[in-house]
C-alpha cells in the first residue's frame, strides 16, 4: 500500500479556501452532522473518508450548496456563503455518476461553464483545448459523452471542472463506478493533475485505501462527526481510536487493563503482560484500554527464538494464505483469539505448517494504546 | 370453446323452431285471414327482434307499444337498442348475419336502404290500412307509423312574441328579424328552408334546385352564429342563452316545454318526415314483424304515445280524429298547405352529392 | 419467438384484416367490381376533400403545439411535487378522461358560452356590449382539443423529468447555471424524445378527431373523420369512405415517421457503454 508523503503546502495560519465554522446538520430529529470545525487549506487535497451514513455526504452537501447548515457558517475563500446558492460558490464538482449532458458533445461539455460565465468563443476554443490536454483526451472534443469509456467520461468531467478555476473541486466517490484497474490509473492521474496544478481538491469516499494513496490530510468520519484528523501517516500509524485504527489497514485488537501509569504502556491482558511505547491522551491511569498492532509490525519466530522485542507471545499457526507479494499467517494465542502476521514473500522465507508452534513478537513502539470503547 | 358449441346448437335449435312456427304462423294468418292483430296461442314461441334507437322515446316505446304487444299475442319482442344506420344494415346483409328483423327511424334512411335492397317487400295484403292517410308513405318496402317536424324554434326569454319570424323568409331577414341564429350542418331540411326563403312554392320544391338553394343559403350564411352537429344541442343552444334561433324539431321542443324550458316552435312551413317501419331482407320472423307493424299503424297504443310525445303525427286516421283537440292543433295537418313533406325519395337519391355541396359550400 | 405469435395472430385478425378490406374497398369499385382509381381521383379533385384535409392538419397540428405549450408547464410542475402529491394532482390531469364529450361541451357553455363565466366579466368591465366569440369557431375547438389531449402529452412528458439524472441539473449548478439556462440547456432538450412521444400520440389522435371540432367548432371546422363518418353511415358510400380512410392513414403514418426521426436524432448516439 502506498501512503502519500506529501509536503502541506500551506500552514494553518493561510486563510483557508473552506472553513465550516462548526457547522451542524439536522434533519427532523436526525442528527446527520454534529457540531464540527474543518478546514480546507489552499492547495491542499483533503479527503472526506467514513462508512455510509457517516456525515460525509452531509459535509459535501454543505459546501457545495446543496442544503444549509443547521447551525454555523461555511466559508468559502474568506466569503460568508452559508445562504449563498450553489450557482454562486465558485465550486467545481465531479460525480460518481461523471453527470455529464448526454445530448452535447465533449466539447459542449467542457464548455458550459465557460458559456456560463460568458467567455468569448476563441478564449473558449483555447481554454477547452488546454483542459482537454491536461487530461489527456484531446482528440475526443467532438464525440457525444456516451461514445466514451468510463474512465474517460470521468476524466471530461475533470476537464470541465479545470477549465474554469474554481475555488476549490468537490469530488464525490468520482472512481466508484470504475472497475479495480482503471481506478488505480485514476488515482494516479488524479494526483498528477493536483500536484500539476496546485489546485484544491476535497475529496469523498469510504474507501480507505484511495484516501490513502492520494491525501495530503484525511478527515475521518464516524456517526455524524469528526473522529480524527490528520495526515495519512498520522491516520495509519498514529490512530487515536479503536475505529480509526480498524477503518484504515488491517489491526490485530487485544483488550486489557493499564498496570500503574498510563504513560508507562504496560497492560496486563488474557494472554499476557504486552508493553506499549505509546502514550494515549485519552487514556487514564489503570484504565481499560485496547491495544492494537499492525500485522506487518508482528513478526513470526520459531517457539524457541530468543529475542529482543518487547512483546513475545506464544501461538499456533491455524492457517496461512499467499496473496501473492505478501502473505498472512493467522495464528491461534493461548486464549482461543486469532491475531494476524502479514510478511513480504521471500522465496527463503521460513515457511510454518499449520499446526506449528510459532512466537509472534514485534516492539513496543509498534504497540498501540487506544481508549476502551 | 364450450360457450360457443352451445350457442352454436341453440341457434341452430331456434332456427329449427323458429321455422316451423313461422310455417305454423303462416297457415294460421292464411285460414285467419289479415286485418287485426289477434290473441294468438299458435305464435306463443315467436319473436320479433326490433332495432330502436335508445333514449326516453325507447323506453316510451317500450311500455306504450312492446309490452301490451307481447300481451295481446303472445309474440316475443327484443329489442335492439343502439345505433342501427345504414352501415350497419349493409354489414349485416353483407355477412348474412341479421341482428335484428325491423327497424324503426328515419323515412329517408328506409329509402336509401331500399335502393341499397336491403328491405324486404311488404305484403299488403296481411295489413289494413284502409284508413292510412299518405299514400307517398306507404311504399312497397317502408311505411311511416308517425311523422316528425323539423321548423324554427326560438328562446322565448329573448325574442319578443312580434320578433319572431314566423316563415323562412322571415328567417333569412335578419334586419326585421335581428337575433343570433343557428343552422344545422347537414343539407337534409335546410335546403328546402333555403328554397322556402328564396320564394319557391311549397309545390314546386320537388326535385330540389340545387343551385337555387344554395344561392339562398349564401345570403344568410355570414349571419349564422352557430353551425350545430348534434340534434341534442338545438334545444340546448337556446336554453343556455347561445342562440336566440334555432332549428329544431316539434317533438323535442314540446318535451322542452313541458320541463319549463322557454322555447318555443313556429309550427308555420315547418317541415315533416316519416318516421318508417320496415322488415329486413331475409328475416326469419316475417309475419310475426308484419304484426307488429300493424300494432304501430293502428294500435290502440297509438292515442296514448301521440298525447304523451306531441309534436308527432300520426298517419292514421282514426288515431289522428281519437287525439285530443290540443294535441291536434299542434300538429301540421295534411289539409294544411303550409306544411311541407319531405321527399325521401329525393334524399335517398341525392343525400351524398348534396351533403358533398354543402360540406364544401360551408367551408368556403 | 414463438410467445408473441397469439398477439401476431391477434392482431391479423383484428388490424391487418380490416385494414386491407379497407384497403380493397378504396380501389374496387362496390358497383362494378372493377379495380379503379376513381374514388382516389375524386378526392383530389374534388374541392371538399382537400380542404377538410387542410383543415384536419390546421386542427390537428396547432392543437398539439397548444396541448404543449399547456402540457409541459404541468408536466414540470408534477415532476417536482412529492410522490403522494404527484398521485393526487395525476387524477385531476386525468379527469378529461372521464368526462363525455357531450357534458364538457355543455360545460364549456358556462364558462365560454355568451352568458358563461368569462363573457359576463367581460361585461361586468367593458359594458354590455362587449362579447367575446370564444366558442362555435376554432378557438373553441382548441380550447376542446387541448382539454381532450393534454393528458396524452403530460404523462410522457413527467416520465421523462422523472427519468432524468439529477446529478447533471446539479453538477449546471455547480458551474454557475442559472435555473433558466440549466431548464434550456439541459432539462428541456433531454425531454425532448418525450416530447416527440406526446405530440405524436396527440397528433394522430387528433387527426381522428371529429366530435369536438363538431361540437365547438365552426363552420369551417370539419375534420376527415366527419367526411368518413358521413360516407359510412349515412351515404353508404364505403368506397369513398376507404379512400378518405387511405389518405388519413397514409397522412398518419407520414407524420409518425417524420416525428420518430425527431427522436432518432434525439438518441443521443446511446450505444451500449464500453469501459
Amino acid at each position: 500500500m502506498y501512503i502519500a508523503h506529501h509536503q502541506v503546502p500551506a500552514g494553518d495560519t493561510a486563510q483557508p479556501k473552506v472553513w465550516l465554522e462548526n457547522v451542524s446538520k439536522q434533519y427532523g430529529s436526525v442528527t446527520a452532522l454534529q457540531p464540527s470545525d474543518l478546514k480546507v487549506r489552499s492547495g491542499e487535497f483533503l479527503t472526506i473518508l467514513g462508512p455510509s451514513g457517516s456525515g460525509k455526504s452531509t459535509v459535501l452537501n454543505l459546501i457545495a450548496g446543496m442544503t444549509n447548515p443547521t447551525a454555523g457558517r461555511v466559508w468559502i475563500d474568506g466569503r460568508d456563503c452559508t445562504n449563498v446558492p450553489p450557482s454562486k460558490r465558485g465550486l467545481g464538482m465531479v460525480f460518481q455518476n461523471y453527470a455529464l449532458m448526454p445530448h452535447m458533445s465533449v466539447f459542449e461539455n467542457v464548455a458550459f461553464p465557460l458559456r456560463v460565465r460568458r467567455v468569448t468563443e476563441a478564449e473558449i476554443k483555447r481554454r477547452v483545448g488546454e483542459a482537454l490536454e491536461l487530461v489527456r483526451l484531446p482528440s475526443v472534443a467532438g464525440r457525444k459523452p456516451a461514445e466514451l469509456s468510463g474512465g474517460q467520461q470521468q476524466r471530461i468531467s475533470i476537464a470541465r471542472c479545470l477549465v474554469y478555476n474554481p475555488a476549490i473541486i468537490l469530488m464525490d466517490e468520482p472512481l466508484g463506478a470504475l472497475d479495480k484497474k482503471l481506478r488505480e490509473e485514476m488515482q494516479l492521474e488524479l494526483k498528477r493533475l493536483h500536484v500539476e496544478l496546485k489546485v484544491t481538491a476535497l475529496y469523498v469516499t469510504h474507501d480507505q485505501e484511495e484516501a490513502l494513496t492520494m491525501s495530503d490530510r484525511i478527515v475521518l468520519f464516524n456517526g455524524g462527526r469528526i473522529e480524527q484528523a490528520g495526515t495519512p501517516h498520522e491516520l495509519y500509524f498514529r490512530p487515536r481510536t479503536l475505529f480509526s485504527a480498524k477503518f484504515l489497514g488491517d489491526s490485530n485488537v487485544l483488550s486489557g487493563k493499564l498496570q500503574g501509569r498510563a504513560q508507562d504502556g504496560l497492560v496486563e491482558t488474557p494472554v499476557g503482560l504486552l508493553r506499549s511505547s505509546n502514550g494515549n491522551e485519552h487514556v487514564g491511569d489503570g484504565a481499560s484500554v485496547h491495544l492494537m498492532v499492525r500485522p506487518e509490525n508482528v513478526l513470526l519466530l520459531p517457539p524457541d527464538n530468543k529475542h529482543e522485542y518487547a512483546n513475545g507471545l506464544e501461538a499456533m499457526v491455524v492457517d496461512t494464505i499467499s496473496f501473492g507479494g505478501v502473505i498472512k499467517t493467522f495464528a491461534r494465542l493461548s486464549d482461543g483469539s486469532t491475531m494476524t502476521v502479514q510478511e513480504l514473500t521471500r522465496a527463503r522465507r521460513q515457511a510454518f505448517d499449520r499446526g506449528a508452534r510459532v512466537r509472534l513478537a514485534w516492539q513496543a513502539e509498534d504497540m498501540l494504546l487506544l481508549p476502551a470503547a | 370453446m364450450v360457450d360457443r358449441e352451445t350457442t352454436k346448437n341453440s341457434r341452430l335449435d331456434f332456427t329449427r323452431r323458429q321455422f316451423l312456427t313461422t310455417a305454423a304462423g303462416a297457415a294460421t294468418a292464411a285460414v285467419a285471414g289479415p286485418l287485426v292483430v289477434t290473441p294468438g296461442k299458435a305464435q306463443a314461441s315467436a319473436v320479433v327482434r326490433v332495432a330502436d334507437d335508445g333514449g326516453t322515446l325507447s323506453k316510451a316505446r317500450e311500455r306504450l307499444f312492446f309490452k301490451p304487444f307481447m300481451e295481446r299475442t303472445g309474440i316475443e319482442v327484443q329489442v335492439h337498442v343502439g345505433q342501427h344506420d345504414l352501415s350497419k344494415m349493409k354489414a349485416m346483409a353483407q355477412t348474412d348475419n341479421l341482428e335484428y328483423d325491423m327497424v324503426l327511424a328515419s323515412g329517408s334512411i328506409a329509402a336509401a336502404a331500399t335502393k341499397s335492397g336491403l328491405l324486404a317487400e311488404i305484403d299488403k295484403s296481411k295489413l289494413d290500412l284502409s284508413n292510412y292517410m299518405v299514400e307517398e308513405w306507404n311504399q312497397p318496402t317502408w311505411i311511416a307509423w308517425q311523422y316528425y317536424t323539423a321548423g324554427l324554434t326560438y328562446n322565448t326569454d329573448t325574442v319578443a312574441e312580434d320578433k319572431v319570424p314566423r316563415s323562412w323568409v322571415d328567417y333569412w331577414d335578419s334586419e326585421k328579424f335581428p337575433g343570433r341564429r343557428g343552422f344545422r350542418t347537414s343539407p337534409y331540411e335546410t335546403l328546402e328552408q333555403a328554397l322556402l326563403a328564396d320564394g319557391v312554392p311549397i309545390t314546386d320544391l320537388y326535385p330540389i334546385d340545387m343551385d337555387r338553394a344554395f344561392a339562398s343559403l349564401d345570403k344568410i350564411k355570414d349571419k349564422v352564429n352557430v353551425w350545430v352537429a348534434e340534434t341534442s344541442q338545438t334545444v340546448q343552444l337556446l336554453q343556455q342563452n347561445e342562440l336566440d334561433f334555432c332549428v329544431s324539431y316539434s317533438g323535442r321542443v314540446e318535451q322542452a316545454r313541458a320541463n319549463g324550458i322557454p322555447v318555443g316552435f313556429v309550427y308555420d312551413s315547418a317541415i315533416s318526415s316519416p318516421t318508417a317501419i320496415w322488415v329486413m331482407k331475409g328475416t326469419p320472423n316475417y309475419d310475426a314483424s308484419l304484426k307488429l307493424m300493424q300494432w304501430f299503424l293502428t294500435g290502440e297504443p297509438g292515442v296514448a304515445w301521440f298525447t304523451e310525445f306531441p309534436g308527432n303525427g300520426p298517419t292514421d286516421r282514426k288515431t289522428f280524429e281519437a287525439l285530443p283537440d290540443d294535441i291536434k292543433a299542434k300538429l301540421p295537418s295534411f289539409d294544411n298547405p303550409s306544411a311541407v313533406w319531405v321527399d325521401v325519395d329525393w334524399w335517398a337519391d341525392n343525400l351524398e352529392a348534396a351533403t358533398v355541396r354543402y360540406k364544401t359550400w360551408l367551408l368556403s | 419467438m414463438y410467445f408473441i405469435l397469439p398477439l401476431l395472430i391477434y392482431m391479423a385478425a383484428v388490424f391487418l384484416l380490416p385494414l386491407l378490406f379497407v384497403l380493397f374497398t378504396s380501389v374496387v369499385s362496390e358497383t362494378s367490381g372493377q379495380l379503379t382509381l376513381e374514388f382516389f381521383e375524386r378526392f383530389f379533385t374534388h374541392g371538399l376533400y382537400l380542404r377538410v384535409l387542410k383543415t384536419t392538419l390546421e386542427i390537428s397540428l396547432i392543437g398539439t403545439a397548444l396541448t404543449l405549450l399547456i402540457a409541459y408547464p404541468i408536466a414540470y410542475y408534477l415532476a417536482k411535487q412529492t410522490p403522494k402529491r404527484r398521485s393526487y394532482l395525476t387524477l385531476l390531469i386525468l379527469l378529461p378522461f372521464y368526462t363525455s364529450i357531450l357534458v364538457k361541451a355543455f360545460a364549456f357553455m358556462v364558462v365560454l358560452g355568451y352568458n358563461g363565466v368569462v363573457n359576463d366579466a367581460i361585461r361586468l368591465v367593458l359594458g354590455e356590449d362587449f362579447v367575446l366569440p370564444l366558442l362555435f369557431n376554432r378557438f373553441g375547438v382548441m380550447i376542446g382539443v387541448v382539454h381532450d389531449m393534454v393528458p396524452f402529452m403530460v404523462f410522457p412528458i413527467v416520465i421523462n423529468l422523472l427519468a432524468q439524472n439529477s446529478s447533471i441539473h446539479k453538477a449546471a449548478e455547480i458551474m454557475g447555471a442559472t435555473r433558466t439556462r440549466i431548464f434550456w440547456s439541459i432539462i428541456f432538450p433531454l425531454s425532448l424524445p418525450a416530447v416527440a412521444a406526446g405530440s405524436l400520440l396527440v397528433i394522430i389522435r387528433l387527426m381522428g378527431q371529429f366530435v369536438t371540432p363538431a361540437l365547438l367548432g365552426g363552420r369551417t371546422d370539419i375534420m376527415m373523420s366527419n367526411l368518413i363518418s358521413f360516407h359510412i353511415k349515412d351515404a353508404l358510400d364505403w368506397n369513398m369512405a376507404a379512400a378518405v380512410s387511405i389518405v388519413l392513414l397514409l397522412l398518419s403514418c407520414l407524420i409518425l415517421l417524420a416525428l420518430t426521426r425527431v427522436r432518432g436524432a434525439q438518441l443521443f448516439g446511446e450505444q451500449p457503454r464500453h469501459g
